[in-house]
């Protein structure tokens, strides 16, 4: 059996009195697409910011690649291969367009004061691989505006864009995605579903968390479902979707599209 | 309000800077008025300061409120480096740049604290380092302060004169703007912006923001550092009490009314302000009402401060910066 890429055991949060995660485990194979779904509150976001560094589990522990993560602070995590994209929306709205990307290749890049002071030769060329690289991810993702253009004035959808081709930029070994598909119209999912599949063709393992049901079943090789923090079924989309313990805490009460 | 994003790299772009600079440089020869020049070159120590200033707080998003330690620091250890161990000016120099940068550095889990926070820990340092330097009298000679401390001296060429020194620093202001430019066009200075423009994302993306808010105040620390060298030589008296929070807070607002996102601007307005006060003094007592007055109005009609007024004067005159061609656009390397 293939390694696992991320581990979590027994997965906590306690807000005070309130469990908002609750001894989840997860374990997610390289090169597949994971979904995770579940009704509102169910923990989903809570989940994902304890993987990303920006929680501390009040109990358990995160693996990556076999290294302990627990605890780690967020730019650790970022360093050691994993992104993720925002619920709702986190861009540096004056900034560029190119710029915004270019912060997502932050992590594959050294350069530091010393070097930009004394524009060493090795800072210029890494800065020509930056545009380069930020270029060519907005490409990849279909996104098509002229780069000087500061994100604060660009439309929802192409925002969307810019703060995925940040993510990927990296081509990082783990991305998080959370509700990439929310205020996108059926023709953007299906872009959106479409692109996905690009990512895991090209070796990169990717957890979706998503409450569009089309999106999840046809882009997710595996999906876990949480409700009220605990995980209530894990399995493939055929699975989950006759799952009756899924159906009845979300699919048939919440109205969801099916696929 | 825009950001110090880098400016496409354009000899149009560049010309402004290059004018200025060549305009510093014929002042002193258009007007050699002694009272002038005096002014000026407190006007141009200022500057110094406030780029160093700006560059923490419109890049960084750091609003420093003792960014006066630093300069009292340099000035102190450069003074002393050359009255006690009678070390030539160009070593006090290079001294008060290393032991300002030092500090900044000993500024630690401070340069992680954001907004208020950081307000009340950085009026706090400025005041302790002023406590230091009114008590520590067996190295600082306290509230007496050290006079007679030698010109600053080029080999054989001794900066006797304001004419002259107005020239040293100038250079240095000048050196100080190019490599701040080139800090903000980098790695190093798009985290800082990332950092300013919102934490949390940044951090999400491998952007460690203590430790870049740190190099940002250790930067800016030797800068002004380096700054206080000038002072403490071309003055040649210093006293505790010119580097109190209260200075902090004057070159805050130079920053403020020269334009948060300029370099350029902020040295304007670090000038302006500078001037102003003193060109006032007809008024006599309400000469610091009218300077208050000044500032406020300023504030009100400029929240872009002078730099935003040129930019919006700019493009009403109509020669507009050129639009980065998509494909093209980025700042020069």
């Amino acid at each position: 059996m293939a390694e696992a890429l991320l581990e979590a055991r027994v997965l906590t949060q306690r807000f005070g009195g309130l469990v908002a995660v609750d001894g989840v485990d997860l374990t997610v194979a390289p090169g597949t697409v994971w979904g995770l779904i579940g009704p509102n509150g169910a923990g989903k976001t809570t989940l994902f910011n304890m993987l990303t560094g920006m929680l501390r589990p009040s109990a358990g522990r995160v693996a990556f690649r076999g290294e302990e993560i627990t605890g780690l602070p967020p730019h650790e995590i970022a360093r050691r291969g994993i992104l993720r994209t925002f619920q709702n929306l986190q861009l540096f709205p004056r900034m560029p367009v190119w710029e915004n990307i270019a912060v997502g290749l932050h992590v594959a890049t050294r350069t530091g004061a010393v070097a930009a002071l004394l524009q060493t030769r090795r800072k210029r060329a890494e800065d020509a691989e930056v545009r380069r690289r930020a270029r060519e991810a907005a490409a990849f993702v279909g996104l098509a505006v002229p780069e000087a253009q500061e994100v604060r004035h660009l439309p929802y959808g192409h925002q969307k864009l810019v703060e995925l081709a940040r993510a990927i930029a990296s081509d990082p070994t783990l991305l998080l995605l959370d509700e990439p598909a929310a205020g996108l119209n059926d023709d953007e999912s299906a872009r959106l579903i479409a692109l996905i599949a690009r990512l895991r063709d090209r070796g990169m393992t990717v957890v979706v968390v998503e409450h569009d049901m089309r999106v999840i079943m046809r882009a997710c090789d595996r999906i876990t479902v949480l409700d009220h923090g605990r995980k209530i079924a894990e399995g493939t989309p055929a699975e989950i979707q006759r799952d009756p313990t899924v159906l009845e805490a979300y699919l048939g009460m919440r109205g969801g599209r099916t696929a | 309000m825009t950001i110090p994003v880098a400016l496409p790299g354009g000899r149009a772009r560049r010309a402004g800077p290059l004018l200025l600079l060549l305009g510093m440089v014929a002042l002193p020869i258009a007007y050699p008025d002694l009272y002038f020049l005096h002014i000026m070159v407190l006007a141009l120590i200022n500057a110094i300061l406030v780029v160093s200033l700006q560059f923490l707080l419109g890049h960084a998003g750091q609003a420093s409120l003792g960014h006066a330690a630093f300069f009292g620091t340099g000035a102190y250890a450069s003074a002393i480096a050359a009255m006690r161990a009678g070390l030539p000016f160009a070593a006090a120099f290079l001294i008060a740049a290393v032991v300002a940068g030092i500090l900044g550095a000993g500024l630690g889990p401070i340069a992680r604290l954001r907004g208020y926070y950081l307000g009340i820990a950085t009026l706090a340092f400025n005041q302790v380092v002023v406590l230091v330097l009114t008590n520590w009298e067996s190295v600082t000679q306290g509230p007496l302060g050290i006079r007679s401390i030698p010109p600053p001296r080029l080999g054989p060429l001794v900066l006797r004169t304001d004419h002259q020194a107005y020239y040293l620093i100038l250079a240095v202001l000048a050196v100080t703007c190019w490599a701040y430019g080139r800090l903000a066009r980098s790695r190093f200075g798009r985290a800082l912006m990332a950092i300013r423009e919102n934490e949390v994302a940044a951090s999400a993306m491998g952007v460690n923001p203590g430790r870049y808010k740190l190099q940002a105040f250790v930067i800016s620390a030797i800068s002004a550092g380096m700054a206080g060298s000038l002072f403490a030589h071309v003055t040649g008296y210093l006293n505790p009490n010119s580097f109190t929070f209260q200075e902090s807070v004057a070159l805050l607002l130079m920053v403020v009314v020269g334009g948060q996102a300029s370099l350029w601007g902020s040295a304007v307005g670090a000038v302006v302000l500078t001037l102003a006060p003193e060109y006032l003094r007809f008024l006599k007592d309400y000469r610091l009402v009218v300077y208050g007055a000044i500032v406020v109005v300023l504030m009100m009609f400029l929240p872009d401060g002078l730099a935003g007024a040129g930019r919006w004067i700019l493009q009403r005159v109509g020669r507009r910066p050129p639009a980065p061609i998509p494909g093209t656009a980025g700042p020069a390397a």
